[in-house]
């Protein structure tokens, strides 16, 4: 697929490259040439997964339109974000919403939690008067699982913080939009109540149509709840693709240190077991060449060379190693028989499919 | 730094003598609406070299009750009732009676703490090796300096950090990093018990595993008992040899990690490991369904009442006990008669 | 991430302007007892001033409205002056005149610096450069100074209105200052984007998301500035470059260095302007100060 594609992308990046300060001199790169779509007619659940650092929190920044990136550019309809203004703005953030982490912050202190849906309804004419306000409200309150005679008129120091996350995950229901950017939306709440919060992101998606973007770094959430999943590694992406393939044998040798990590409610099942091993290494990765390659076991001369490209392994999966190349005889990428995926990764997701798949 | 399968597996340490025994804690909070009861009758023992998980989520009281073992509830939070034993050579000590001079002598020396974002708790004006300086000579103030830099070298190497750490600012080290410059202090004086509340709860997984990794060759190193508090399940699926499970202030259920997953006897655990995610499904979704009590002017009788799928009427009158339901295993639950008080 | 006791405190510790009306008279007085204790203080002088010409003729503020020079009698409380004003009249008619130029002052410097820090911390980029440079450029004027320059040089007296607008001028940076700093760490909060994911428009925002919250700090630098501006001009006239034909207390003070009132025993005169002054610029550090721990919550340390 070229990069110059039709836009019919509801939300897209091209080429968009997030840098802080100067990069030869201590600066970062938060985002490293990422091209990544949002599709108009089908919705998708995919997953962001990496550590901090590895960019995921200035992917949703910048998909939002509160930052510009440094390089490339952000399209919301085929229109630049930067350049949207009045009412095509508008029409953005009525299509375009986020849920994010704390349960806290995203409440104004001086008002009642009724403000948080109060004011989107109003700007996007949500409702013809007062009553029909009211009754939206409610609806969604109830939709996911809150009483509002115990909510609305509280503040948001009165309230729980799972009560608060699951209204701001009302608010996202109430206002239908067709992309759902969520930030760690349950990685502030209790356990018990994770689940819900969850499957209603799934029910969301699979009843409204609604594209999500989960960025999370629990691996076991994004197994259970997305479709597709995204790696990211120091602002690049790792591995790329269907995500029960990628979680279950993962082939880049970030993704297999991440699994290994994941804490397993097994005690039967402890960490040890697990073979893979990576040095540690706290100095700020290279980018000359992978930028995995100081902490990776398996890391080899040309890994240090140039950053590898992104092998398209299976249909849906890709990975930026070169391990996977060398199992197809070469190294070099002009010679590997493996294909290269060259601009928006999210060629590599697969068709949707039920939610529920058996263990596979 | 790798743990075989072996090693790493659960020890049973119920042959070994308790060194930390709480028994009936209370602690209240007064607010001007009322009093909040984070800590209402927690009872339970720390065994010598065991590690003990304490899981609960917001308002279960498990942080207060680690905080009160150090003496470390500010008002309006008061221990109200009950006693913190802290068993030695020498007898046994009521943490909860002693003075605030002797609760500083043996903070760091017999019980420390790694805090919760202790991470943050670092001086960002002062370099890793004074706080090494300032932590050693509160308790040994004979010390020479380079027998302090030496002690804080060792405690570097343990955990896994170069000695070169010690001439850092903490806003030079990574999470992980400062983590660790955390533990190392908390070891400094080879404290017999560590209290780790929630020590990996801003880190990502790979760190997470590396920490607590640290933290398990520092406690056999020394031979000191650990108790973790959290919320990750998993996490203390990972790490503990027995589990407490707090709800709304009270100890529900105690057992053995091993006990506590295959067969957990209280409702609030069964409910709790079921709605864990796991790599096995995908698309499956059981949460608990209800919100955590409000703890203030809390009622008599179960408080995971409104929640339970199997409450019955004498829940919500009478308050279940913790007992023996198992031969390693303890739940405050109506379902076993053990746990219902018999009335004089 | 899912702390127990971090939800606990945000739970303990409400935000200060949460629930602003419904709280009670007593629990203020045991919360904040330096603000109440600053708004009464403030209050028995604002009652004196307003209540005070209702008893006190105020004409005898004027010269020879009594015999001059005399101690504090029944009839005279406060004595009188060696030119004949009864000083409790002057006192009456002063008070008001010095809090008149203050609350302009105040007014003027904190509406002016507060649109400044406003759009400078909001807006950034060269507007905030304009901005701050020209604030701190002025910080660094050393006001009083600059302030005796202006009044010596203008010929014929001031007005109250006039010396309040000089003194505003160079009072308005730190209001600015500090509103700026305030918006500067508001505007990256999650509500923030939150308003703006909801459809508000940046004036929008500014207005109801961030005044509000602002309300706390806008009060402690009000506060804050009319202590200042009493203080500058209280400063101005005891050196003689206020306004020679009102009696403020200020003047008071310079008349009564000027006619050597100490030597002559008349410490009436200069204890009067001076203690008044006192008692309104502790009442208002008092208030400040107050403000301050409301505008300052222990929720700062929640948040870090």
């Amino acid at each position: 697929m070229s990069t110059a594609t039709q836009s019919t992308n509801l939300l897209e990046m091209r080429n968009v490259s997030q840098i802080f300060g100067d990069p030869t001199q201590g600066g970062t790169v938060a985002l490293d040439d990422l091209t990544f779509s949002i599709a108009s007619d089908k919705p998708t659940f995919t997953s962001v997964v990496g550590e901090s650092g590895s960019g995921k929190t200035t992917l949703a920044r910048i998909l939002l339109g509160f930052q510009n990136p440094t390089k490339g550019q952000v399209l919301y309809e085929g229109q630049n974000l930067a350049d949207l203004k009045g009412q095509s703005l508008r029409h953005f953030r009525r299509e375009v919403q986020a849920i994010f982490q704390d349960p806290f912050e995203v409440y104004n202190p001086f008002y009642k939690i009724d403000h948080l849906l109060d004011v989107p309804i109003k700007k996007f004419k949500l409702a013809s008067s007062r009553k029909e306000a009211r009754v939206l409200m409610e609806e969604a309150l109830s939709a996911v699982g809150l009483r509002p005679d115990e909510t609305l008129g509280r503040f948001p120091h009165q309230l729980s913080g799972g009560q608060r996350q699951r209204i701001t995950v009302a608010r996202a229901m109430l206002l239908k939009p067709r992309v759902i950017i969520a930030d760690e939306p349950v990685s502030m709440v209790d356990a018990s109540l994770r689940a819900t919060i969850l499957e209603t992101l799934r029910k969301l998606h699979e009843d409204l149509g609604i594209s999500m973007l989960y960025i999370t770094h629990d691996l076991t959430t994004a197994y259970q709840v997305s479709d597709n999943i995204l790696v990211l590694y120091k602002g690049r992406v790792a591995e790329v693709g269907d995500v029960v393939p990628v979680i279950k044998q993962p082939t880049h040798p970030y993704t297999q240190l991440l699994v290994s990590s994941i804490p397993l409610p097994d005690p039967n099942r402890r960490w040890g077991e697990n073979v893979v091993e990576a040095v540690v290494d706290d100095r700020p990765a290279s980018r000359v060449g992978c930028a995995f390659a100081p902490r990776c076991p398996h890391a080899m001369p040309i890994c240090t060379e140039a950053p590898p490209p992104l092998y398209r392994t299976e249909d849906y999966r890709a990975a930026s190693c070169y391990l996977p190349a060398t199992h197809h005889g070469t190294t070099d990428a002009a010679q590997s028989t493996l294909p290269v995926v060259t601009g928006d990764i999210t060629q590599t997701f697969p068709p949707a499919r039920p939610a529920t798949t058996p263990v596979g | 730094m790798m743990q075989t399968a072996h090693a790493n597996a659960p020890r049973n340490a119920s042959d070994r003598p308790a060194i930390l025994t709480v028994d009936d804690l209370h602690v209240h909070f007064q607010t001007n609406r009322g009093i909040v009861k984070a800590v209402d009758g927690v009872s339970f023992d720390l065994r010598e070299g065991e590690r003990f998980g304490l899981v609960g989520e917001s308002g279960s009281g498990k942080s207060t009750t680690a905080l009160s073992i150090m003496r470390m509830i500010k008002p309006p939070g008061r221990i109200v009732g009950g006693k913190m034993l802290l068993h030695g050579k020498g007898g046994s000590t009521d943490l909860a009676q002693i003075s605030n001079e002797r609760v500083r002598e043996l903070r760091l020396s017999s019980v420390s703490l790694i805090p919760q974002g202790s991470m943050n708790s670092l001086n960002p004006v002062r370099r890793v090796r004074d706080h090494f300086d300032d932590s050693i000579l509160a308790h040994e103030p004979k010390m020479t300096k380079s027998a302090i830099r030496e002690r804080a070298a060792e405690l570097l190497t343990m955990v896994g950090l170069s000695r070169d750490v010690e001439k850092l600012y903490p806003h030079e080290l990574s999470g992980g990093m400062k983590q660790r410059v955390c533990i190392a202090l908390a070891i400094t004086l080879e404290p017999r018990v560590i209290i780790a509340d929630e020590p990996t709860s801003a880190l990502d997984v790979v760190v997470q595993r590396r920490i607590m990794e640290t933290l398990a060759s520092i406690q056999q190193k020394l031979g000191a008992s650990v108790l973790l508090v959290g919320h990750d399940m998993g996490l203390l699926a990972q790490f503990v040899d027995r589990l407490g499970v707090m709800y709304a202030g009270k100890l529900v259920e105690v057992g053995t990690i091993h006990e506590i997953f295959a067969a957990p006897k209280h409702p609030y655990t069964q409910m709790l490991i079921s709605s864990l995610p796991t790599l096995a499904e995908r698309g499956v979704f059981r949460g608990v369904p209800g919100i955590p009590p409000s703890l203030l002017n809390a009622p008599d009788g179960c408080l995971f009442y409104d929640r339970c799928p199997r409450h019955m009427d004498i829940c919500r009158q009478v308050t279940p006990v913790l007992a023996d339901v198992a031969p390693h295993q303890q739940a405050a639950c109506h379902l076993y008669p053990q746990s219902t008080p018999t009335s004089s | 991430m899912a702390t127990a006791t971090l939800e606990g405190e945000r739970m303990l510790n409400a935000p200060p302007t949460a629930g602003l009306r419904r709280k009670s008279i007593r629990t203020y007085l045991k919360r904040n007892p330096k603000l109440v204790a600053g708004v009464i203080i403030f209050a028995c002088l604002l009652a004196f001033s307003f209540i005070g010409p209702l008893f006190v003729d105020t004409k005898g503020a004027q010269p020879m409205a009594a015999m001059p020079a005399m101690a504090p009698t029944t009839e005279y409380p406060f004595g009188t002056d060696d030119q004949g004003r009864n000083l409790l009249a002057v006192a009456v008619v002063g008070l008001p005149l010095t809090l008149e130029v203050g609350l302009i002052a105040g007014a003027v410097a904190i509406v002016f610096g507060t649109l400044l820090g406003l759009t400078a911390g909001y807006v950034g980029g060269w507007i905030d450069l304009i901005i701050r440079g020209v604030c701190d450029i002025l910080l660094t004027v050393p006001g009083l100074v600059v302030l005796i320059t202006v009044a010596a040089s203008i010929k014929g007296s001031i007005s109250v209105e006039l010396m309040a607008l000089i003194v505003a001028a160079l009072a308005w940076m730190w209001p600015a200052r500090t509103i700026r700093s305030q918006v500067l760490s508001l505007r990256e909060r999650a509500y923030i984007q939150m308003a703006k994911l909801s459809g508000m428009r940046t004036d929008e925002i500014i207005l109801r998301e961030i005044m509000p919250n602002l309300l706390p700090y806008l009060a402690a630098s009000f506060v804050g500035s009319v202590a200042a501006a009493i203080l500058a001009s209280v400063g101005l006239e005891a050196l003689g470059l206020g306004p020679q034909n009102e009696p403020t207390l200020g003047m008071t003070i310079y008349w009564s260095i000027t006619f050597n009132a100490v030597i002559r025993g008349m410490w009436w005169w200069l204890v009067m302007p001076i203690v008044l002054i006192v008692l309104l610029l502790v009442s208002l550090f008092l208030m400040s100060a107050g403000l301050d721990e409301i505008a300052n919550p222990r929720l700062r340390k929640v948040e870090a």
